[in-house]
């Protein structure tokens, strides 16, 4: 009996210790064929020196030239270990978002080793980028560790400073492209009013019906351009320029012949603000596919047509203002609640248009 | 003219409703979605007024 208990423990102790084994093998560090060097040339990073179980911070560097809103890589390096363990995060004094961007499946930037001795595992990589964003000029990146040996080298090493791209084109950002979209959407709705109401004054004149009808078709393709603004749809001809996009729709120019009020205006603008619109279409889509590819010549002069055309469609939507009104001033005895009530739409999208810069 | 002035009083309802409820939705509203409600409140907000304009002024 004593006999059989004694091999059923030594059977216990070789499984525990295989399976030690294995576990250990899975993650050895550093990897078989993997090389780090010692020690840092010094300056840059930082010989810890730590003793077992010390907190600290080293590798401490400056990041010169990183602005307030830059975009600031840096490669986290172990340059030499030692006996105990490291747990080590990168750190910021001027920023926010410390990320870490490495590629988990390579060894290089595998970033946690845990072998469970206390002599090579911890909280580290080999090689490994960290991104974070500045909100300081200058800021200071350092490692904060703990180290439960004799210390190990890390160095911090800046890969690059990149300042974000919003700002060269202020068209394609923010609050601009929120009022974008709210304007497609009123003049989607205004497409229907424009179409409802045009219905029930037909009955009084259908000449006017003809008018609310082109009213509201162009308040379709109004909604379409501004929604243009709001989204940037991929144009790779990003460095074409985009005056051929110049024409206008004449689909209602057959309404000019039943306008006798406006003396044709009603229409020319019409065409007028279509032809502007096809052109900041085109334009928008090719000066932000340019700026996505970082073309900044292309996307300056796909850019500068695009404000052009905006700024005559804003024009154009303001002789569409005035003409709808003259031609409601020039029908007293009809209820024309439907285009006095609604001239704040047109009148609100040429401010926007005008603004634009 | 009772039937008359009965639907033009009743044609502010779904011309507030379709105004309202495109006032609320105005952040996610589809095109067509958009279109409709649009379409809902010219109609009935002319038909209001066109009923109102007939009765008083003419």
């Amino acid at each position: 009996m004593a006999r059989k208990i004694f091999l059923f423990a030594i059977m216990i102790v070789n499984l525990l210790m295989l399976d030690r084994a294995a576990w250990a093998q899975d993650d050895y560090f550093p990897p078989p064929g993997i090389f780090i060097p010692c020690c840092s040339p010094g300056g840059t990073g930082g010989y810890t020196g730590a003793t077992y179980g010390e907190n600290g911070q080293s590798a401490w560097r400056q990041v010169w030239g990183a602005a307030p809103g830059d975009v600031v890589t840096f490669r986290f390096v172990l340059r030499a270990r030692s006996a105990g363990s490291l747990h080590a995060w990168p750190q910021t004094t001027g920023g926010d978002g410390m990320t870490y961007i490495g590629d988990p499946n390579n060894p290089y930037e595998k970033w946690y080793w845990n072998t469970g001795q206390r002599s090579s595992g911890g909280t580290f990589c080999i090689d490994c980028p960290w991104q974070f964003t500045a909100n300081y000029w200058n800021p200071w990146i350092y490692v904060e560790y703990w180290d439960s040996g004799d210390g190990w080298d890390v160095d911090l090493n800046i890969v690059n400073i990149q300042t974000p791209q919003k700002s060269w084109l202020a068209l394609f950002t923010d609050p601009d492209k929120n009022t974008a979209g709210g304007l497609s959407n009123a003049f989607s709705a205004m497409e229907g009013f424009w179409m409802g109401s045009g219905s029930v004054l037909a009955g009084s004149d259908w000449k006017l019906g003809a008018i609310l009808g082109a009213a509201s078709w162009v308040a379709g393709k109004l909604a379409g351009y501004y929604d243009k603004i709001h989204n940037d749809p991929w144009d790779g001809d990003f460095c074409s320029d985009s005056w051929g996009s110049y024409y206008g729709d004449t689909s209602v120019s057959w309404v000019r012949d039943y306008d006798p009020w406006s003396g044709g205006w009603f229409i020319t603008s019409i065409e007028q603000m279509t032809a502007a619109g096809n052109m900041a279409s085109t334009a928008i889509d090719r000066a932000a596919s340019a700026a996505a590819m970082g073309e900044i010549d292309c996307g300056f002069a796909r850019r500068d047509e695009a404000m052009w055309a905006l700024h005559e469609m804003g024009a154009w939507m303001g002789y569409f203002q005035w003409s709808l009104q003259t031609i409601a001033d020039q029908n007293p005895d009809i209820d024309m609640s439907a285009i006095y009530g609604t001239l704040w739409l047109p009148d609100w999208g040429k401010s926007f248009l005008g603004g634009l810069q | 003219m009772t039937t008359q002035i009965l639907f033009t009083m009743l044609a502010p309802i779904p011309a507030v409703v379709a105004i309202v409820s495109f006032i609320r939705r105005r952040e996610s509203i589809s095109t067509s979605d958009a279109f409709w409600a649009g379409w809902v409140a010219g109609f009935f907000t002319l038909w209001f007024f066109y009923g109102v304009w007939e009765w008083l002024v003419k």
